[in-house]
């Protein structure tokens, strides 16, 4: 069972509230994004989920249970990678499996296949610092999948690099997310990125914080990217996720008519 | 590539703040202060030798000191050795520090002497020193002198050298000429650099001041100490070190903050 | 590498010629001035190294090292196996943190040469003073240094550990070490050399051995040669453990060099 459920989450910093009362269900093996603009509290809001924060109400249900802190079944991907740089490749991927037990040589055996399968064979031995944005996130990513969580958590995880080597990962996150489903809430600000991934897209807005709208994703699997792109109805998602997301940048009232729902 | 040990600056530990800390931490704080005097009176209380005093003895024998003038008039000729031989070791300091981080033929030239005297014990030359300068007020001052230069040319030399490469193009394309880049860029990025050398230097004239006291034995609060230690008055020997540390800890503060206000507003832009 | 502006970028030749040109220059200075000054302020280059032969081919030399090296093996020993785990607890956890500050920094900004006087008349001239003085010019940077070194660790790297549920002792082992090492090599370069002046100073006032005695000795006969010789083998002593610490850092830490 991998399913999560946020139930009435709000989230205050003393006064200032970043949002009240949210309300989501993830099923098992789902991917969906939470798509919005800087401030709406997405990222705070897959935090809370992951554990390294406090909601100041409400309940947080991951796979059955009620979680407050990090859970050894379910990790988060960071946007800044988050490597430790005095590790090699190999040894990043196995920093969750020799945290489970395993010695050295044990825990770099088993990280190899996701090393390989992020595509970094044959860069073990090599350092953060040796390597491009794109590479190490697939490190990052790699360590995430190495301890084989149930639920993967994934915080604007191609936010820090290139248009190109975005797509790239976004290509390489399909096909690994096929030959190994999991439950995924994936944060982004890219309209296209939640489009192309998702299987449902999860639009919250700012001032407040909220959930406007619950999207389902039309388009089967497995994806082909530019396939997708070339279609229709991806035009059409597009244009209503992108005017649902415009509207707080105009204050409510300013254009006659146009306004909140 | 230049070799120096510029930033050797041993930062004071500074709290990080979290909402809610400051009672704790104003609890710690004072509780790690004042446990150290405590059980030092403590000790002294129930310890038989007279050599071993206690804070409140060394209270006392501080107001008969002040009274009878014999600690103000220590503390004003130290005072005076120290502030005389900090200027000069400073003024020095900049000069050959600019020099040196303006303009790299110097800095090659020189760096790798600076450098290692830095890192020598320069206590060793005081001996030397004064055998060969006297036991008199210019020796100390010299001595001082030699102990501020130091630092703050090597930390003078490396602010001038980090100024950051864009400031220094900013100017170029604005035809600035050598001397208002040094008013407008040069100078501006240096002074937090600047502001740590000094801090560092008083650090090391204090000790200057004192060995050259030891050494010389005639004036000053280095003169007092020994003194009446040579007598075996303990608390008295005491007190004028109590006047150092709080000397010592209030110009470390002093220029630790105005270097943290500097930095604040000058950014040192990466590499 | 941003293009840069200001005279910079000396060739390798360059570097050199210059240094070999300030060289020739400065010890050209010290010999007009030991000359013109005579033998009572300054001693020629060439008589010190002559002196400094001398003392070390007729047993002198080590008969003086030897104690100096042992007070400072000890103490700086010392300093170093209590500071650095001192220090990593005290970056560690805040309320230590927080009862040390008041104390260690007091102790720090104050000339620790003030205090030996006391230690001489309570401890005594021997050994154990000397060991003792050479021990507080070491702890204390090397606790301040290290103390930061765990303090400054990247919180988003601390956040990792806690989002793969770790506890402490690998977070230790896996960031809070590592992260600190840096910082660590730092403090130890700064107590070793101020290790250096405790153990001078230990020589000058706590008892008559030791090269910082030696040193007192051929002063106080105005042999200025013999005196120089002691100091400038604590110069090259110095400097060594500056610029070795400084390479071990580099190397232990190769990615620090690379961020920045």
């Amino acid at each position: 069972m991998s399913n999560v459920n946020i139930k009435n989450v709000t989230k205050h910093y003393g006064a200032l509230s970043v949002f009240d009362e949210i309300n989501l269900s993830v099923e098992d093996n789902e991917f969906v994004s939470v798509l919005g603009p800087s401030g709406c509290g997405k990222t705070t809001l897959l935090r809370i989920v992951a554990g390294l924060e406090q909601a100041t109400s409400g309940v947080v249900t991951v796979a059955g249970e009620e979680t407050h802190e990090p859970r050894p079944d379910m990790t988060l991907v960071f946007q800044n990678f988050r490597l430790l740089p005095w590790r090699t490749v190999e040894d990043n991927v196995a920093y969750g499996l020799r945290l489970r037990g395993r010695n050295k040589k044990e825990s770099r055996l088993e990280a190899q296949p996701f090393v390989k399968l992020v595509g970094l064979e044959g860069r073990e031995h090599k350092y953060p610092y040796q390597l491009s944005g794109g590479m190490q996130q697939r490190v990052g990513l790699a360590r995430a999948l190495a301890i084989q969580p149930k639920i993967l958590l994934m915080d604007e995880p191609f936010g820090a690099l290139d248009a190109q080597t975005r797509e790239l990962m976004q290509d390489e996150l399909l096909r690994i997310w096929l030959a190994n489903r999991k439950t995924v809430i994936f944060v982004t600000h890219s309209i296209d990125e939640a489009i192309v991934l998702s299987d449902r897209v999860i639009i919250m807005q700012t001032n407040p914080g909220r959930i406007v709208k619950d999207i389902r994703i039309p388009f089967e699997r497995p994806r082909n990217p530019s396939e997708i792109r070339n279609d229709p109805r991806f035009a059409k998602l597009r244009g209503e996720m992108w005017s649902l997301l415009r509207q707080e940048e105009l204050a409510p009232g300013t254009i006659g008519g146009v306004s909140g729902e | 590539m230049t070799s120096t040990i510029s930033n050797q600056s041993t930062p004071k530990i500074v709290p990080r703040r979290k909402l809610g800390d400051s009672r704790n931490e104003k609890f710690f704080w004072w509780g790690g202060l004042l446990f150290i005097p405590v059980v030092w009176q403590i000790y002294s209380f129930y310890s038989d030798s007279t050599l071993i005093v206690g804070p409140i003895d060394v209270g006392i024998a501080s107001i008969g000191m002040i009274q009878d003038g014999t600690l103000l008039r220590a503390a004003g000729e130290s005072g005076f050795v120290f502030v005389t031989g900090m200027l000069a070791g400073i003024l020095l300091g900049l000069l050959i520090g600019l020099l040196v981080g303006r303009f790299r033929t110097v800095d090659v030239a020189l760096d790798p002497y600076i450098s290692a005297i830095y890192a020598t014990p320069l206590v060793a030359l005081v001996p030397l020193l004064v055998v060969a300068l006297g036991f008199g007020f210019s020796a100390k001052v010299v001595i001082v002198m030699i102990f501020a230069f130091f630092p703050v040319a090597i930390n003078t030399a490396a602010g001038v050298r980090g100024v950051p490469v864009d400031l220094e193009e900013l100017a170029k394309m604005y035809c600035s000429k050598e001397l208002q880049s040094w008013r407008d860029i040069v100078l501006p990025s240096s002074l937090p650099f600047i502001v740590t050398g000094m801090r560092l230097a008083v650090g090391r004239a204090l000790i200057a001041v004192i060995v050259a006291e030891f050494s010389t034995a005639v004036t000053g609060l280095g003169f007092l100490i020994l003194r009446h230690s040579r007598r075996f008055e303990m608390a008295e020997s005491l007190v004028p070190v109590i006047v150092l540390m709080i000397t010592g800890f209030a110009l470390y503060t002093l220029l630790k903050r105005s270097e943290e206000r500097l930095a604040s507003w000058v950014t040192v832009a990466p590499a | 590498m941003a293009y840069q502006v200001s005279n910079r970028g000396l060739s390798p030749q360059k570097v050199l010629v210059v240094r070999l040109a300030a060289a020739a220059f400065l010890l050209g200075l010290w010999y007009a001035a030991a000359i013109s000054s005579g033998s009572l302020f300054l001693a020629t280059p060439h008589d010190v190294i002559i002196r400094l032969g001398q003392s070390m081919a007729n047993g002198e030399f080590l008969e003086y090292l030897g104690p100096t090296a042992y007070i400072l093996g000890i103490g700086a020993g010392l300093g170093v196996a209590v500071g650095v785990p001192l220090g990593l607890l005290i970056g560690r956890f805040r309320w230590l943190q927080w009862s040390t500050e008041g104390p260690i920094n007091i102790l720090y900004t104050t000339p620790i040469v003030a205090l030996i006087p006391f230690m001489l008349v309570i401890i005594g001239f021997n050994n154990q003073s000397k060991i003792l003085i050479v021990f507080l010019f070491t702890v204390l940077p090397v606790i301040i240094n290290t103390a930061v070194g765990v303090r400054t660790v990247d919180r988003d790297l601390l956040e990792l550990t806690k989002s793969f549920c770790s506890t402490e002792g690998p977070v230790w082992r896996d960031v809070l070490m590592p992260a600190s090492l840096p910082a660590v090599m730092t403090g130890l370069r700064i107590g070793l050399i101020h290790a250096l002046v405790g153990a001078v100073l230990a020589d000058f006032y706590a008892g008559a051995s030791g090269f910082g005695y030696l040193i007192i000795l051929y002063s106080n006969r105005f042999d200025v040669a013999g005196a120089l010789g002691p100091v400038l083998v604590l110069a090259l002593t110095g400097t060594a453990v500056a610029a070795l610490l400084k390479n071990a850092q580099t190397r232990l830490s190769p990615w620090e060099r690379a961020s920045r």
